[in-house]
């Protein structure tokens, strides 16, 4: 019976590879055209951002084949619950969210971390003197000059615990964590999100996969998306505001 | 087609808005401009990408139209009846030609209105916004070579490295009319190897900075791209000469480029129109027609955005840089003329 989930999984996997190896260049490509020079954002940093809703479009694509091609309904006829069916895309988005979501592997290149959202450092690179208690001193700042963004996870947890010095920027570690929580927690989505739309707009009379396919990836897409954007409005609130 | 233009409008408008949110909102200083400032921002933002949007809309409304004629048979009733789809293409032309002179009414309307509204949050003034909003929430400012600016118990403290100066400014205000500071008692210290000043501490009832007079001039200065002027300020710019520094250039870019866009409108829904219309239903073809828009639609834009790098280096006439994508989308009706052969008209 695992087989119906493993066919679906490889499938998504599959449609996941071509979305991007078909996306990732088109809106590099696209960067560049747009400011006129080299692309603005790297391609892990593009992976990060575009790989969930690429493989949330690559779910629904892998569902709605196997509504249209009466897989499905086989498999549900057989007794297999769809729920079953959905648990090895939901391992192969675990991959995912290890390997692309920034907050387990972080990237080799300092060079790849500049996002659509790059958190300064609590205190800035230049900071010398600082005021404190007894007036202006020059305390050892080092730790809180890296950006949050060049700090692994457990790294950044440990200074998040420590006090800030005041006066220092408050929010921005946290933000980063929120920003890759929120990415992690996309991969988790992907599935179920993907899934839900493939269902919701495949219908008994359709023989093609194709408008079926397109719809639901869209949607799955916007679902992605809205929930990408809210989660940095939010990180960007955090660290502007709290 | 109202129904589809409606549907897919909303859609793109939906796509917009998240865009211009994600564009202006997800900045570290974003919200310290306040969030009325944020929602400017982002209407703004919206605004400056909405002629360029509904060309592009125009062309995916005509695609999905053409192709519900065909899925429905209505398409093959029309070929049947010997009428193709230039035929059904200028039944509309009263819409197209209301497409267009909405997309000119945006260009030089709601456009100059959404560059200068960006103006105002960029540069200088936003800067020193959301600095004096970091500031009143206990943030310190690190000053060039290593000094800071704190505000604490009412007092803007600072110490500045290069000068060598330190002090406390009590009851700091900032005055936006005049760029100008305002403070109360002032103590100022100057530390051994202090120039202009001699060592020593120094302490003043009232002290008020401010911008030396061309430093205000440029800060106050209304913009000057051609994309925020309106349609009378850009005939004055484009009558400036070779002396008003690439300023007349660019305006020909502004005002090509805007007049394209309304001008391309009734093309690239004949592009949509000829992509999406078949007189027989065949399986896979509306994939196959929707992977082909997808190119055509990237295509066209990365092909205006570059030839708009072109121009604005100097590389390109803005004449051929504005209008060059229509040319390409005219190219495209001819292969499909071509190569398919079934323009009825």
């Amino acid at each position: 019976m695992t087989v119906a989930g493993w066919t679906l999984a490889f499938r998504a996997m599959r449609a996941w590879v071509l979305f991007v190896a078909f996306v990732l260049p088109l809106a590099m490509g696209l960067s560049a055209a747009e400011v006129g020079a080299a692309p603005m954002l790297s391609w892990a940093v593009l992976l990060e951002l575009l790989g969930p809703g690429m493989a949330a479009a690559a779910v629904s694509v892998a569902v709605v084949t196997s509504r249209t091609d009466g897989s499905w309904d086989g498999w549900t006829a057989l007794g297999l619950s769809p729920s079953a069916r959905l648990v090895p895309m939901a391992l192969c988005a675990l991959m995912g969210l290890v390997l692309f979501s920034g907050l387990l592997v972080r990237p080799a290149s300092p060079g790849q971390l500049d996002g659509p959202l790059a958190l300064p450092a609590p205190v800035e690179e230049g900071a010398e003197f600082w005021f404190g208690s007894n007036g202006w001193v020059t305390p050892d700042l080092s730790n809180w000059k890296t950006r949050p963004g060049a700090l692994s996870t457990p790294e950044l947890i440990r200074r998040l615990r420590e006090p800030l010095p005041p006066g220092a920027r408050r929010g921005v570690d946290r933000a980063e964590v929120l920003r890759r929580c929120s990415g992690a927690v996309l991969w988790l989505l992907v599935v179920p999100l993907g899934t839900t739309a493939a269902l919701r707009r495949t219908r008994v009379r359709n023989r093609t996969a194709g408008a079926p396919g397109i719809s639901a990836s869209l949607e799955a897409v916007a679902g992605v998306l809205v929930f990408q954007v809210a989660a940095l409005v939010l990180a960007a609130y955090a660290s502007s505001m709290t | 087609m109202a129904r589809v233009g409606l549907s897919l409008g909303f859609l793109a408008g939906a796509a917009l808005a998240l865009m211009a949110i994600a564009v202006t909102a997800t900045r570290p200083e974003a919200f310290a401009l306040g969030l009325g400032a944020v929602c400017r921002a982002s209407l703004a933002f919206g605004a400056t990408t909405l002629q360029s949007l509904l060309p592009l809309l125009i062309l995916v409304v005509a695609f999905v139209t053409a192709r519900r004629l065909t899925v429905r048979g209505e398409s093959g009733a029309w070929m049947s009846l010997g009428l193709g789809p230039m035929d059904a293409w200028w039944s509309l032309r009263a819409l197209w030609i209301a497409c267009m002179l909405l997309v000119l009414l945006v260009g030089f309307s709601a456009e100059p209105w959404a560059w200068s509204t960006l103006h105002r949050f960029r540069g200088t003034p936003a800067a020193s916004s959301a600095g004096w909003a970091r500031l009143t929430r206990g943030e310190a400012i690190v000053l060039k070579g290593g000094g800071a600016v704190v505000l604490s118990d009412k007092q803007l403290r600072f110490s500045a490295r290069e000068g060598a100066l330190e002090g406390s400014l009590a009851r700091p205000r900032p005055e936006p009319l005049q760029v100008a500071w305002s403070f109360g008692t002032s103590d100022v210290r100057v530390l051994a190897g202090g120039e202009g000043f001699g060592t020593g501490r120094w302490r003043a009832e009232h002290v008020a900075v401010h911008l030396s007079q061309p430093q205000k001039e440029r800060y106050l200065r209304a913009p000057t791209n051609p994309r925020t002027q309106s349609p009378g300020q850009l005939l004055d710019l484009m009558g400036l000469g070779p002396e008003g520094d690439g300023k007349q250039r660019r305006a020909y870019f502004v005002v090509h480029r805007r007049l394209a866009l309304a001008a391309g409108v009734p093309l690239l829904a004949l592009v949509g129109w000829l992509l999406g219309w078949s007189g027989s239903l065949r399986a896979g073809d509306g994939t196959r027609r929707s992977v082909l828009l997808i190119v055509v639609a990237l295509g066209l834009y990365g092909i205006t955005r570059s030839l708009d790098h072109l121009a604005l280096s100097g590389r390109l006439s803005v004449g051929l840089a504005g209008w060059g994508p229509w040319w390409v989308a005219l190219g495209i009706v001819l292969a499909l003329r071509q190569l398919k052969g079934r323009v009825g008209r």
